[in-house]
């Protein structure tokens, strides 16, 4: 004798069973008490449910001021570039980029985050990682740990250090922000390399949007050329939806990546390889900070704005569900 | 008759329906309907009509699509036919309307996949659809449905009974 199955009986009951367990259940309900009483049980369950919901349908127009709560509302599916969970930024400068770079051997090397951890980037940084990143101080007891306390004194390198003078004016208060310390993937070599840039980058004022391990390229160990050529490069943003639900207000969408362009031009044509060039969108550059440079959209509405870091150019590796993407400097259109 | 009219007139009765004992309020239910056929209507092709306007309704409500709805009006006509064709003037009484609040309040206190599995259920959704539209696994949809009828008609029966005591 088996112990009455109530969601069996319900799909017998409503017809939903193939041939031969519906005749198995019949069985069991003919000849077992206990079997005949659920199914009996299940059969007034059956008609009270429809019996009360069927009171719902006299229900006037506007007088219920009490809605059911539903489901928080799905993210907005957004333009490919904001979609992006990671990009990287490749920009054409060609010869001339080259030329630049060679003639400018200051320019630190690129160093690589942790493109592996991407798929988990968009999760919140645990709190230890916060803790450890803002406390230089932390006993350094794991590798994991020691990256983090590296960050941190990265970070406090980089802020003493004279931050190059931007190109153009800095964005005004308020402007979106792109990575914050906080919100950098628990990935030691993220941590290590984004921090500096986030706090060098962010505006006080601005949410915490972004988890990003990303290419750091200010503040990095001189590299060999060769070597540089041959990094591969991985700069992600990766966009966080929780960190775009929370800046619904302002609908401004981040994307990082690398871009091996000099300052000038201050614009970029911006699109991702399977865009066509006419789709593209054209950002121009709102500042400089160190090797990043951030771009915001002249013709996306709402506006779209980017960092990109100056590094190592083009270099395959893209993980789903990062786009590459190609920004090529271009000259700004008149507004 | 038209795709367009057929898919009205076989589906718009119980589509409304259910959103109204979903959402408690019949115009917003019928606002999501008619974005529901708007958006049937851009399809190519559907596999399974019923399935997946239901599935599309649930969306949106889910997606609180009220205010995008408000601007599909050109269905309203059709609508306005449908609903004389099929609805009754409501009769409203006082026992009626307390019925409908205490169902309303019993249905609320069942968890959402629940209560969207029983609401569908009663619209003629078989377990396929249910599941489909659940994302659950099919062989699950019998014990939620009696988890749910279970649960609605104890937590009815304790609101008329707090009901009647109040009254007393």
């Amino acid at each position: 004798m088996t112990q009455p199955d109530e969601g069996l009986i319900h799909a017998w009951l409503d017809g939903e069973l193939p041939p031969d367990e519906a005749a198995r259940v019949e069985q069991l309900v003919a000849n077992d008490a206990a079997w005949a009483a659920a199914a009996a049980e299940a059969r007034g369950l059956i008609a009270a449910s429809a019996r009360i919901l069927s009171a719902l349908d006299e229900v006037p127009a506007q007088v219920i001021p009490d809605r059911p709560s539903v489901a928080a509302a799905q993210p907005r599916r957004l333009p490919w570039w904001t979609r992006a969970a990671a990009a990287v930024i490749v920009v054409a400068g060609g010869s001339v980029l080259v030329l630049q770079r060679s003639e400018a051997p200051s320019l630190p090397a690129p160093q690589v985050a942790d493109t592996a951890r991407t798929p988990s980037a968009s999760s919140p940084v645990p709190a230890e990682a916060k803790q450890e990143a803002t406390t230089p101080s932390t006993p350094v007891v794991s590798p994991s740990s020691r990256a983090r306390t590296a960050t941190a004194d990265a970070a406090s390198s980089e802020k003493s250090q004279p931050t190059p003078a931007p190109a153009v004016a800095p964005p005004p208060a308020g402007a979106p922000a792109t990575v914050a310390p906080s919100a950098v993937a628990p990935s030691a070599v993220a941590e290590k390399l984004a921090a500096p840039i986030a706090q060098a980058t962010v505006p006080t004022a601005a949410p915490v949007r972004e988890a990003v391990p990303m290419m750091r390229t200010t503040g990095g160990a001189p590299a060999p050329r060769a070597e540089l050529a041959n990094t591969p490069a991985q700069p992600l943003a990766l966009r966080d939806q929780e960190a775009r639900r929370a800046k619904a207000a302002s609908d401004v969408s981040v994307m990082g990546g690398v871009v091996a362009a000099p300052v000038m031009p201050a614009c970029f044509v911006v699109r991702d390889a399977a865009t066509p060039a006419g789709d593209s969108v054209v950002m121009h550059q709102v500042r400089l900070t160190g090797d990043t440079v951030f771009l915001a959209s002249r013709e996306a509405e709402p506006a779209v704005t980017a960092w990109v870091l100056r590094g190592a150019g083009p270099r395959p590796g893209l993980r789903s569900p990062m786009i590459a993407i190609i920004a090529t400097p271009t000259s700004c259109p008149k507004p | 008759m038209s795709d367009t009219e057929r898919l009205f007139t076989t589906y718009h009765a119980t589509l409304v329906r259910y959103l109204t004992r979903r959402l408690g309020d019949r115009d917003w239910a019928e606002e999501v309907a008619q974005e529901t056929f708007v958006r049937a209507l851009r399809q190519d092709h559907i596999v399974n009509e019923r399935s997946w306007l239901f599935a599309v309704a649930t969306n949106l409500v889910r997606d609180d699509a009220r205010k995008e709805a408000r601007r599909r009006r050109h269905l309203e006509l059709l609508a306005a036919e449908q609903r004389d064709a099929h609805v009754d003037a409501p009769d409203v009484s006082v026992a009626r309307a307390l019925d409908a609040a205490d169902a309303r309040r019993a249905l609320d206190t069942l968890a959402e996949r629940d209560r969207q599995a029983l609401l569908l259920k009663e619209e003629g959704l078989d377990y396929t659809e249910i599941a489909e539209i659940l994302g659950v696994a099919v062989g699950s949809v019998g014990t939620t449905l009696s988890r749910a009828r279970r649960r609605l008609a104890e937590s009815f029966e304790a609101q008329q009974r707090a009901r009647a005591e109040r009254r007393a």
